[in-house]
C-alpha cells in the first residue's frame, strides 16, 4: 500500500528520477569492467605476462580500436610497477630469426584496430619494482597524441 | 527356423559393430619422419650446476627449446605453453616418459642458479642447460638454431635475435618434428603420444 502524500512526492520527483536514470545510462559504458568507450578509442583485452620472480622485465598486451575519423598515435605508456616502459615489436629478420625492436610510436589509423599480442607489438616493462602476482590488476596509462592518458587495469596472466 | 533367425540377428549385430568401429576409430597416423640433419650428442651444465650429457635423455621423448631468460615476450610465452602441455600430459597419465629441456644461449646471465629459479616457477621437472660459450655454440649448431647478440636495449641489457622452434625428439634422441612457438598444443600432444 502507498500512502497518498508519498505517491504525490514520488510523482513530483518523477522528472528528477528520469534525469538520474538518463545520466546513469550515459555513464554505463565507462563502468564496464576492463574497457573504456570514449568518443575515439576503444581499448580492450589488457593484460601483463606473469613472469618468475627472478625476472625483472615483462611485457604487456592489449588492443586499441580507433573509432574516429582521424588517425591517432600511441606515444608510450607509464606505470608505477616498472622503472621504465617502452613500445616494442618482434621484427622478423631476413635470416629467419626475430628480433625485438623499440618503436618510437605506433599509429592507430582511423577506423582500424591495432593489436599488441605475443610475438608482435608489446609494451615492454623494464625493472619491475616487485614480482607480479598472477590475477592481480596493475594500472598502466597509455599515452596518445590527441587525448588525455588512458589509465586502465591490466590483468596479470600466464 | 528359430536358429536361423538368431544366426541372422547375430550376423547383423557383428556387421553393425564392424561398421561402427571402422567409421569411428581414428585413422592410423603416419610415423613422424626422422630429421637426420639435426641433433647429436652434447655436454652442458644443468641447473644444479652438474655436468649433463645428452645420453641422460635417451629413453625419453623430449621437447627441446632454446632461449634466454631475460627475453620478455617469446621465451616466457613458450615456457608457459610448454608447462601447460606438461600439465595436460600429466592429467592424461602420459607425462612419465616425457622430458622438457630449456637450453640458454645467454650463459653469461643464465647461470645454473638463475636457470633453476626461472624454470621451477614454470614447472619443477623442466631441465635447464647452460654452459661455456663454445658448448652453447656447438649444441645450437647441431640443432640449426640461429642466435646472435644484437647489442643492448635502452636499459643496458643484451638483446638477441634468434630462431624460436620447439624440437620434438624421440626415445633415441632423434629429431622428429619442429614446431613454431604458437603451435597447437593438441597437435603436439598427439605427436608425443605416437612416440611413447
Amino acid at each position: 500500500m502507498i500512502c497518498a502524500p508519498c505517491f504525490d512526492r514520488l510523482r513530483a520527483l518523477g522528472p528528477l528520477l528520469l534525469m538520474g536514470l538518463a545520466m546513469l545510462a550515459m555513464l554505463a559504458p565507462l563502468s564496464h569492467a576492463g574497457e573504456i568507450d570514449e568518443p575515439e578509442l576503444f581499448i580492450d583485452d589488457m593484460w601483463l605476462r606473469a613472469v618468475p620472480p627472478v625476472s625483472s622485465n615483462t611485457a604487456g598486451y592489449f588492443s586499441v580500436t580507433n573509432t574516429s575519423d582521424e588517425p591517432v598515435t600511441l606515444l608510450g605508456f607509464s606505470t608505477d610497477i616498472a622503472a621504465a616502459g617502452e613500445l616494442h615489436t618482434m621484427a622478423p629478420q631476413d635470416d629467419g630469426t626475430r628480433r625485438m625492436q623499440r618503436l618510437r610510436d605506433v599509429p592507430v589509423p582511423a577506423g582500424e584496430t591495432v593489436h599488441f599480442a605475443p610475438g608482435g607489438h608489446h609494451l615492454m616493462l623494464f625493472r619491475l619494482v616487485r614480482p607480479l602476482e598472477e590475477g592481480e590488476q596493475v594500472e598502466l596509462c597509455l599515452e596518445f597524441d590527441v587525448t588525455a592518458p588512458y589509465c586502465l587495469p591490466f590483468e596479470v596472466r600466464r | 527356423m528359430k536358429k536361423l533367425v538368431l544366426m541372422a540377428v547375430a550376423v547383423m549385430l557383428i556387421l553393425a559393430a564392424v561398421v561402427a568401429w571402422e567409421t569411428t576409430r581414428e585413422p592410423a597416423r603416419e610415423p613422424l619422419p626422422v630429421n637426420t640433419r639435426m641433433g647429436g650428442d652434447f655436454t652442458m651444465t644443468d641447473q644444479q650446476g652438474d655436468a649433463f650429457h645428452s645420453d641422460a635423455l635417451k629413453g625419453q621423448v623430449v621437447l627441446l627449446f632454446f632461449g634466454f631468460t631475460h627475453c620478455p615476450d617469446i621465451c616466457p610465452a613458450t615456457m608457459a605453453r610448454m608447462a601447460q602441455l606438461y600439465k595436460n600430459l600429466e592429467e592424461a597419465g602420459h607425462a612419465d616418459d616425457v622430458q622438457m629441456v630449456f637450453i640458454t644461449f645467454d650463459p653469461e646471465r643464465d647461470t645454473p642458479e638463475h636457470l633453476s629459479q626461472y624454470l621451477t616457477w614454470f614447472h619443477e621437472d623442466i631441465i635447464g642447460l647452460t654452459g661455456s660459450e663454445e658448448q652453447v655454440e656447438q649444441v645450437a649448431k647441431q640443432f640449426g638454431v640461429v642466435y646472435m647478440p644484437v647489442g643492448e636495449d635502452s636499459q643496458g641489457g643484451v638483446e638477441f635475435a634468434h630462431s624460436d622452434f620447439v624440437y620434438l625428439l624421440d626415445r633415441e634422441s632423434r629429431v622428429r618434428k619442429l614446431y613454431p612457438v604458437d603451435a597447437d598444443l593438441k597437435e603436439m600432444q598427439d605427436d608425443l603420444r605416437t612416440l611413447l
